[in-house]
């Protein structure tokens, strides 16, 4: 229903035109619930700012349910208040002259044909309700919560009933107990109204989490799309791989191929023996990712015939029932997850396992 | 949200834009145009543009090949600012820093009694201290006369160039005020705490720290002060006239009013280029410190609390000088204008006391003159203050959130009217009027639309205001369906309202104060208070007169609170 291609968009600065997004291209179907992943600055909010109405492409074309809204070569542009489409901003932007009513009842203020205030009234307290906020129809907006206010700004977007819904980071000013809360909440209802909905966040766990499909993004440009389970599986750059599983990335050389490949990793951070490559070339510089998870930690040095790597302990982040470890190895920072029982200290020399089954190779280019 | 084209704003929004950018280049710009052309068209008992006028350069000759420019208008011009200036900067500066950072007493009410005569026309300031320091019968002259035994005339004489410069400053005083106290309010303690930390004395802190860092911030308000009291009329005109000292403002003013025969307007204008062109420069000069003294880092976060200096055995004597200041400058000229008014034009005395009169107050309000004026006033003053209002928000809308292209031209000329000195505006607007075929020269429209020049105020307050407010507020209107103008009307605008108000207030008082304005394009039709307190005074009514004064006072401090009252309960999300 929404049909994105070729889009490109830059910004004069001070220091010349920098672009924010070239040739991004995807397309989102009826109902689906699509997410735009990527690091900060890498052009979320531009594009959807693109498919609202508010920025202005520099070139390529948008088209929601068939119908071109923005073409920059054939000079379309539809204005946001045209465009029909729900959205919640980051900052919510719940108006502080109006109370949580009236900010919700707006849109149906502003639309042609005027609607009586009986519909109004309905609408609103149905919309409320749908949000869990009927009780506070009447509270000032400038007392909220951080939730209650996300909630005012979903109600507000979705009580015109648009085709199409925009979220921009909607659970980023929120605690992390909320954004859990929150983020079932959200999911819920996004299944309940049933509408195609498109969300911005850099977040990759509630990416995973919410999405049918997700684009990731870099540097204005989409790497891959694909649904959750794809991009998990079968990332298709080492930057998907370690952005997804928020994974170590270790760089070296392929050396020798006889039955296994070996990588001797930069700075003679060790070796890492890995089943055979189809197509490698000895010569050939690839990134090794691996997630947290599938690294082993020892105290002590554990038997040959394993991938060990020897590092000493840099910090330790305890979270809960385990323990993240920043691990020194050579000249990269390896994360690995020990069990908090296993009081792994600071400053301590540690053997890291790698599971060769569980690495994924990409070629470096 | 940056918008480059029509499209978002829809027809409406484009039109309400477009016509306040015309208005708003028009009202600046026509006029100054019309003055410009008028300078160069004789002869000189012509209008610009009637029938058989042509291109001379008569007037310019006449003006420029006049000594008299030379040898009176231009030394007693720059003597007069560059005095007034000097003056009003070390009392305003004085007086600030007594207040904002040592521990002087009662501050807070001294404070708002320096503010006081910032409500106060000029015209009626000037008035009271003819009547306190006239070297004749003036109060304080005849009080001093009978203490010291002297006879004859004096001791003091107001009509004197120092006089004027006196008057001036005092009456200058509470602005500048305003503006330090805000610098010395934000600049940051830790930079005199350094110091005192280092083994300096307070004194040497004062004199080696407070003063350099503070240089870059007082610059900006000196120049803005300059052009003040460049274009200053009604001091001039009241002291300075008869002490012979004939500053630029009078100057052209005399060209309009001449003893004899006509008034010639290309005279006029040729005068007024020069001062036209200083007042735009010293704007530039202005512009420039602003942004300088932005980057010049005097203020921190805020979370700190000034650490007061303690006077010591200063504490008392400053107090008193701050407390004699304010009651010459503030509640002397009060008690005078009371008194004349209830008791007519003599010395007070206690024996006088029981004879207090209310006649002329009734002779002021019996009088219908009186009533038009006042509504007059009220209207001009209101509908000035209110379009400039509009068009501020708009324009500042504009200036602030889109790319539109001759933005730069915009700023320039919503901005100019600081460098255009009122003087001139008023003679600009009368030749534009009393040029274009509509029968508006005399009435109160001109008032209005000529007041409404000063559009600086409101864009600048608007675009500040604005920059506090989230784009994405607006841009969550359009998203739920509003057009631009329904963004306009339905958030932006009560958005801003906490900034529109107080550009309201501000303005309605600087409009209730305006006396230049009126008097250049006065008729009987569009009579305003500040004049007809003008006409009592220089009939020699002097009851009359300070009846009108003290009604004025009586009409602004009311107004004041009740706006003051409507803006601050919605100030908690501005
Ligand atoms: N109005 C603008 N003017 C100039 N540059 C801009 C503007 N808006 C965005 N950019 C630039 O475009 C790039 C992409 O910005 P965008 O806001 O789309 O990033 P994002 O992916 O949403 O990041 P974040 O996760 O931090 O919100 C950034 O480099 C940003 O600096
Ligand atoms: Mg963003």
């Amino acid at each position: 229903m929404l049909k994105v291609a070729q889009l490109s968009k830059s910004f004069a600065t001070a220091d010349g035109a920098q672009c924010a997004l070239s040739q991004v291209e995807f397309e989102i179907r009826d109902g689906e619930f699509f997410a735009l992943l990527g690091p900060s600055g890498c052009g979320k909010t531009t594009t959807l700012r693109c498919v609202a109405g508010l920025e202005r492409p520099d070139n390529g074309t948008i088209s929601i349910h068939e119908q071109v809204v923005a073409d920059a070569i054939q000079g379309v542009h539809i204005p946001a208040h045209e465009r029909e489409i729900g959205m919640v901003f980051q900052s919510y932007a719940i108006w502080p002259h109006l109370n949580v009513f009236e900010n919700v009842a707006y849109p149906l203020r502003v639309c042609r044909p005027r609607l009586n205030a009986v519909e109004i009234d309905t609408r609103v307290r149905e919309v409320l309700a749908l949000v869990s906020m009927e009780e506070f129809a009447e509270r000032a907006s400038t007392v909220l919560s951080g939730g209650q206010q996300q909630r005012v700004a979903l109600a507000r977007a979705l009580i015109r009933q648009p085709s199409l819904l925009l979220l921009d980071e909607p659970l980023s000013n929120l605690d992390t107990m909320l954004r859990q809360q929150m983020q079932h909440e959200l999911s819920d209802l996004v299944e309940r109204v049933a509408i195609t909905t498109l969300y911005v966040t850099h977040d990759q766990t509630e990416a995973l989490a919410l999405a049918d499909r997700i684009a990731v993004m870099r540097d204005g440009a989409i790497v891959q799309i694909g649904t959750p389970e794809e991009l998990y599986e079968r990332p298709q750059t080492s930057f998907v791989a370690s952005f997804l599983g928020r994974a170590n990335l270790l760089s070296g050389r392929l050396t020798e191929t006889e039955d296994t490949s070996v990588i001797v990793l930069d700075n003679d951070g060790g070796r890492l023996r890995l089943p055979l490559l189809n197509d490698s070339v000895p010569g050939v510089r690839y990134d090794v990712v691996i997630k947290p998870e599938d690294v082993a930690c020892s105290r002590t040095p554990p038997g040959p015939d394993k991938n060990v790597l020897v590092g000493i302990v840099e910090r330790v982040n305890f979270q809960g029932s385990y323990s993240e470890c920043h691990v020194r190895v050579a000249g990269t920072t390896i994360r690995v997850r020990v069990s908090s029982a296993s009081s792994v200290g600071v400053s301590e020399r540690v053997w890291l396992t790698i599971n060769p089954e569980r690495c994924t190779l990409f070629a470096s280019r | 949200m940056k918008l480059s084209l029509g499209s978002d704003l829809g027809r409406g929004g484009v039109f309400v834009v477009g016509a306040a950018i015309v208005t708003a280049v028009y009202l600046v710009s026509a006029p100054l145009l019309m003055l410009v052309v008028t300078a160069f068209r004789g002869p000189h008992d012509f209008l610009p543009f009637e029938p058989g006028a042509e291109w001379t350069l008569e007037h310019l000759r006449t003006i420029y090949y006049d000594p008299v420019l030379y040898q009176v208008t231009i030394p007693d011009t720059l003597t007069f600012v560059v005095g007034s200036v000097v003056c009003t900067f070390v009392i305003a500066f004085s007086l600030a820093w007594l207040v904002e950072r040592t521990d002087l007493p009662w501050r807070n009410v001294l404070f708002t009694l320096i503010l006081f005569p910032l409500l106060v026309p000029t015209i009626v300031l000037a008035i009271a201290w003819i009547y306190l320091f006239g070297p004749n019968a003036g109060w304080v002259n005849v009080a001093l006369r009978s203490l010291l035994g002297f006879s004859g005339d004096g001791p003091l004489d107001v009509f004197t160039m120092p006089g004027l410069i006196a008057c001036q400053s005092v009456a200058l005083v509470p602005f500048v005020f305003l503006l330090m106290s805000a610098t010395l309010r934000t600049m940051s303690p830790a930079l005199e705490e350094a110091s005192s930390t280092s083994g300096a004395s307070p004194w040497t802190t004062f004199r080696r720290v407070t003063l350099p860092v503070l240089r870059p911030g007082m610059l900006a308000p000196l120049i803005l002060t300059a052009l003040i009291t460049l274009e200053q009329f009604e001091m001039p005109l009241l002291v300075g006239l008869p002490a012979r000292i004939n500053v630029f403002s009078t100057r052209i003013f005399y060209e309009l009013n001449p003893d004899t025969g006509l008034p010639i307007y290309g005279r006029a204008a040729a005068v007024a280029l020069p001062f036209l062109v200083i007042g735009l420069l010293l704007l530039c000069v202005y512009n420039r410190l602003v942004r300088e003294a932005d980057r010049y880092v005097t203020v921190t976060g805020r979370g700190y609390r000034p650490r007061r200096l303690p006077l010591g055995q200063w504490r008392w004597p400053a107090f008193t000088a701050a407390v004699g200041y304010v009651g010459v400058t503030g509640i002397l000229p009060a008690i005078v204008l009371i008194w004349i008014s209830l008791y007519g034009y003599g010395m007070p005395s206690l024996d006088l006391l029981s004879d207090a009169s209310l006649e002329a107050y009734r002779t002021v309000i019996n009088d219908p003159v009186f009533i038009g004026a006042t509504l007059n006033t009220l209207l001009v003053a209101g509908a000035s203050a209110a379009l400039v209002v509009v068009l501020g928000a708009v324009i500042g809308w504009v200036l602030a959130r889109t790319r539109m292209p001759g933005r730069a031209i915009l700023d320039v000329v919503s901005f100019a009217s600081v460098g255009i000195p009122s003087v001139i505006a008023g003679l600009a607007a009368m030749l534009l009027y009393l040029t274009l075929p509509v029968a508006l020269y005399g009435t109160v429209w001109v008032l209005i639309l000529t007041y409404s020049y000063r559009l600086a105020v409101t864009t600048r307050m608007s675009r500040v205001g604005l920059i506090q407010i989230h784009t994405e507020l607006e841009e969550a209107s359009a998203m739920s369906g509003g057009r631009w103008l329904t963004t306009l009307r339905r958030v932006i605008f009560p958005l801003l309202a906490p900034t529109l108000v107080s550009g309201f207030v501000l303005l309605f008082i600087i409009g209730v104060r305006e006396f230049t304005l009126a008097m250049i394009l006065g008729s009987p039709d569009n009579l305003v208070l500040s004049v007809l307190l003008w006409r009592f005074f220089e009939d020699g009514s002097a009851s009359e007169a300070s009846a009108v004064a003290s009604l004025i006072i009586l009409l602004v401090v009311p107004v004041i609170f009740v706006l003051r009252r409507l803006v601050a309960p919605k100030a908690e999300y501005g």
